[in-house]
Order: C-alpha cells, then structure tokens, then sequence
C-alpha cells in the first residue's frame, strides 16, 4: 500500500470542491484535507487545497485552487489565516499591532508572547487577548523561522531529499527522511530490502520513545512537577545515547538514504537491556504521577478538543487517538511488518483532553518498547544500500507516509517539480486555539500547549 | 509527602561527572571542539551567568539539547548557569539555527536589551558546508554583522557537553576534559 502512486488529481474548482469531498468522504475513507500553499513563482497565487482518501484501498485525489477551508470561530477563540500569518512575518512585522483580529473592549487586555518566550523555546508569536485571566482569542503567528524546507527539497538531487528532510524538525528526523526515501524509492523504482525497512521502523520507534519521554517531561514540568520532568528527562538522554551508539548520532541524521541505509547499524548487545530499565523507570514515574492529584487536576477536561473540530479538522497521531479518531499509518497502511504489537497503543481514548493525550502517549511508548525489544536483532542485519544509479523518475505524483511521532507524515512528491511535506503539527497547530476555547485561562496554556507537544519547526509556513 | 515518595524512588544520582572526567556516552569521540571567534568583552563574569535562547530559525534539535542541560544529566545550575526569560536579565545569548529575515530584527532588539558587558554563543554547523541545507554564509556567519559572536559550537546539532563547554569558553574559565582536544584532531 505504502509507496504508492496516486492517479492524476482531479482539479476542480472552488466552488466545487466541498461538494466534490462530501461525495467522497461518502464514498470512502478521507485520509487528507490539506492545504499545500504554493511555491512563489508557480501560477496559481493561493496555493491548493488537496483531499485524499481511499476507495476500496485504491487512494483517490481532488485538488482545487484555494485556501483551507476556515470554520467559524468557537467562543470567540480563532486562528488568524495562516497565509497572512506567515506574509505578515515574512513582511518583518513582528510589533505591529493584530491588523484585522483584534478582540476590542474595555477590560480586554493584549497579551504579546514571542517570538522570543519561555525559558528555552522555537521561534513563533503568541497574541493573547484576555479579560481577567480568561481567555478570550488566542492569534498564532508562524513564520518567523521559515526556512523554505519545502522549496530547497524540490530542486535538491534526490540523493540530498533525506538528508534535508531529516532537518526539518528535530522531533521525527527518521520518520522525514523515510517518507522522503519512500517517495523517491517508488518515483525512480529503487528497491529497498525488507531488512533494512526493519532497521528503519526500529530507529522510528527508538524516535518515537525519546520524543514520547520528552513530551511526558514537559508535561509534568507544566504542571509544576520537576521531579517527575527531571526522571522522564533523563531517561530521553538514556534513549538518544543509545540512539547514538546504535546510528553514530543522537538524532539518527545520515543513515537512511535512497534504498535503505548507507551502512549496517552498530550492534548494540545491551540496548534490551537498557530499554527494559527505561521501562521500568518510566513506569515507577508514570505511576506516581497518576497518584498526584495536582497533575490529574490540572490535566482532566483541559485542552479538550471539541468534538466536531475533530471531526473537520482530522487530527492524526496522538492528539487524533485521544480523540477517537484511532487512524495510525503503522497499522492501517503498513509499510512495513509491524504486526500486531501495537495493538494496545490503537485503542486510544475519545475524552480528548489533556489526559487523554497523556494516556495514549503513555501506552504508546509502552508498545514502542515491547515491539523494540521483540525486533531488536533483525534491525542489525540490513546491509548498506547499494550505490545509486542515475536514473529517470517516473513522471507522476507519488506519497510517502509514515507514523512520525506526532502521527501521520505525508510527503508528496511530483518529480522534477515539486515536493510537499504535511508534518502532524501542521494540522494540530490548527487545532489548538479550539482546545483553548472552552473558558480556559492564561495559565492552563503551558499545559494545553505541553499536551498537544507541537513542533514549530515542522510548520514551515 | 510527594517529594518524600519522589525521593524514595531515587537511587544513585543520574548527573554525569562532566566535565572533570567525560566518557564516550557522554562527548562522543569527534565532537568538534568549540571555538572562540571574538576576545570576550572585560567584565566581572565568571561564576554566575544567565542565559537567554533565541531560535533564528533552527530545527528544534539544538532547542532539544539545551533543555537536557537543565535536567539530572548535564544540570548545569551546579556551574552558576542559568537560563532567564527575560533578556534585560541575561548575561549571554545562546544563538540556535539559520538566521531567517524575520528574525533578523528581532535577535538586534534582543541582543540591544540585554546590559553590557554581554557575550553571544552560537550553536550549530547549519548552512555551511558539513550541512545538507547549503546556504552561504553559514548560519554563523550571517550572525556576524548583526551580533558580535563570541563563541561558535559547532555540531549539528552539538551534543549538550559541547555546549556545556563553550558556556565555559564565553566566561573564559577553562576548557574542561584537556584529552578531549587532543582526541578530536
């Protein structure tokens, strides 16, 4: 199923593209509602908006000029639209006051946060209008750090797409350079030995461990609780040296290319061993934060993504499977043969809310560590990919998807034009002012905004 | 009663012995030592320090890394390093990723708030030549005119003991684990 090669997309107007999706959606499964802004240059000015879905395990595309499609606001609370989010931050308008979203009145007071905030934390701009310590409209502007990912994967050599893709956010370096590989590897047929797929999905759930263990920190640190940040924080330090030991590098850069990797991995005869005591570790901290009612305070009803948000906006990962939204690419697409051990991780919860994003991370990370240690020798077998030869991509749009750690990655490629890339956090950041909306004040923020563990690198907009 | 239940948890302290005597887990052989680009502005520094981040663009890894030095393996506290929301408050500016235009404004009005005498440290090898994302100049040298850099650390990104260690270099004490130079070539 993964790679695959969609048909030609079907271009449609604007006016016909909602009509178009609903008879889609009836018809099958909607994978994607995405909105792929475009390259400068190109003709079309606004970008387009790109649906997916599946009919009959055969994936189906509409396209149509236009932007993502906007719901009215919840409660006052909205997300200004992206496109003059990042023009406005391109256009170096950092000070300016909101142009055209400002929540106006007496006792409405302006809260500016960023780019530069918090202690430690990525570049991005925080408008907060509250009354008292309610809030009242929360304004997200992106861009500031825009490093045109986008545009430097689609003229780079293929050989070069991993490499760039793995830097576009430090929190799924493996998962980006897989799906690149996999777009690239279907376009010019190279073949990839079901070996080195292995050695791929172990460095992703080695991934998915010390980006679950980080986010776990952050979000006992949001809730006042630094012992508990501190132990999971130690134990993503445990699992990235690991990670070195096993890839030459504590983020796993540089060792997947096009048709698998450029060398074995380094065998590492106590990785189980260290991973069983991360485990248990993780579990002793795990279990005195459910016993601390601060943390089941400040977590239970907060953040809670309403339901018919879930339902236009289709949350992916985590954040989708605390809403009941189970869809994970590593079990209903998968890539490689991951069987049935992450079965648990799938049940997920509906609440939607803080706590059920901590819940599902946690029995994530629980199946990530069970299915590592059954798997942990296959991943040493794969040889180094053969060198590449030149080749002539097929002409056509090819998908690449993986399960990053924030849920699902798509990569789209038209080779010889462009390449696109949908991180998780690109949907959920959407989603975030709506988790905001139900009488939330100031300082439920960190926790809400620790709890869906968004990555503002990955949102190259 | 909860510090009594975390504490009973504990076992044998987590923090590495860095810098006195550093390991292969710890600074990896081959980590690029850092490198002092500017002499340091005189000023009374050397025990206490309090550093402001700002990201002009980077992918999130170096941000990753400097949050593990506040935590039980680095915990650099213990040096007199801290990190400060406020630039009015901040001794040193701790530079990370590929200067962006839009940031380009706002690391001035940064650096310019912060009181003298000030040091910047700038982490990160991106755009230059050992980076797939090839952009001249290099991250640290499209710093340069805008901000006086004092110390670069090199790494894509650096390991949280390299940083540790040119935190060291801006406050001029000394280069900790001497056989780590020597081993690096």
């Amino acid at each position: 199923m993964n790679p695959m090669r969609l048909p030609e997309a079907i271009f449609v107007g604007p006016s016909q593209f909602g009509s178009a999706v609903a008879d889609a959606v009836g018809n099958g499964r909607l994978l994607h509602l995405t909105h792929i802004p475009t390259i400068p240059g190109r003709e079309d000015p606004a970008g387009f908006v790109l649906a997916l879905w599946e009919r009959d395990g055969v994936p189906q595309c509409i396209a149509a000029p236009g932007r993502t499609p906007t719901r009215p606001s919840q409660a006052g609370l909205r997300s200004a639209p992206l496109e003059e989010q990042h023009l406005e931050a391109e256009g170096l308008l950092w000070a300016e006051p909101p142009v055209s979203h400002a929540v106006l009145g007496q006792g409405v007071f302006t809260l500016p946060l960023g780019p530069v905030r918090g202690a430690v934390a990525e570049a991005a701009a925080w408008r907060f209008a509250t009354m008292g310590d309610e809030l009242l409209q929360l304004e997200m502007r992106f861009g500031y750090k825009r490093r045109h990912m986008e545009e430097q994967l689609s003229s780079a050599d293929p050989r070069e797409a991993p490499r760039i893709a793995e830097r576009i956010t430090a929190t799924s370096p493996v998962a980006h350079a897989w799906a690149a590989s996999i777009c690239w590897e279907a376009a010019l047929g190279i073949p990839v030995s079901p070996e080195a797929s292995m050695a791929r999905a172990v460095m992703a759930e080695l991934e998915r461990i010390y980006s679950h263990l980080g986010d776990l920190a952050s979000l006992a640190d949001s809730t006042g609780l630094p012992a508990g940040a501190a132990e999971l924080w130690a134990m993503k330090e445990e699992v990235l040296r690991l990670c070195h030991r096993a890839t030459g590098h504590r983020y796993q850069r540089g060792r997947i290319v096009l048709g698998g990797l450029n060398a074995p991995l380094e065998s590492v005869a106590d990785g189980p061993v260290l991973l069983r005591a991360v485990q248990d570790r993780v579990h002793q901290v795990i279990r005195q934060l459910d016993h601390s009612p601060s943390f089941l305070d400040r977590l239970h009803r907060t953040g809670r993504l309403p339901p018919d948000t879930a339902t236009w906006l289709a949350p992916v990962g985590p954040v989708g499977r605390a809403s009941g939204r189970p869809y994970d690419v590593r079990w209903d697409l998968p890539y490689v043969p991951y069987g049935t051990a992450l079965a648990p991780a799938r049940a997920g919860e509906t609440a939607g809310d803080a706590w059920a994003r901590y819940r599902v991370r946690v029995q994530e990370l629980d199946a990530a560590t069970e299915w590592l240690l059954r798997h942990w020798s296959i991943a040493f077998e794969a040889d180094a990919a053969r060198p590449l030869r030149s080749g002539r991509p097929e002409d056509g749009l090819w998908l690449g998807r993986t399960e990053a750690p924030g849920g699902e990655l798509l990569y789209l490629l038209h080779p010889g034009h462009w390449m696109r890339v949908r991180p998780p956090a690109c949907v959920h950041w959407l989603a975030l002012p709506y988790a905001l909306a139900e009488g939330h004040v100031l300082q439920d923020v960190p926790i809400v905004d620790a709890s869906f563990a968004l990555s503002v690198a990955a949102m190259d907009r | 009663m909860l510090i009594s239940r975390w504490m009973h948890g504990l076992s044998a302290p987590l923090t590495t012995a860095f810098p006195w005597r550093t390991d292969d887990r710890v600074l990896p052989p081959g980590t690029p030592v850092p490198q002092v680009l500017l002499p340091l502005p005189a000023g009374p520094l050397a025990r206490s320090l309090a550093i402001r981040h700002i990201d002009v663009g980077s992918c999130g890894a170096p941000e990753s890394e400097i949050q593990l030095l506040t935590t039980p393996p680095y915990d650099v506290s213990r040096f007199g390093f801290s990190f400060t929301p406020s630039p009015r408050h901040a001794d040193l500016l701790l530079v990370t990723g590929q200067l962006t235009p839009a940031m380009q404004p706002v690391l001035a009005e940064t650096y310019l708030a912060m009181p003298e005498p000030r040091r910047v440290v700038a982490l990160g090898v991106c755009g230059s030549a050992q980076c797939p994302l090839r952009r001249a100049p290099s991250a640290v040298e499209q710093l340069q005119p805008i901000v006086p850099v004092h110390v670069f650390v090199p790494g894509c990104p650096p390991p949280p003991a390299a940083i540790i260690a040119g935190l060291f270099a801006a406050v001029g004490r000394c280069a900790p684990a001497i056989h780590w130079e020597e081993g690096s070539g």
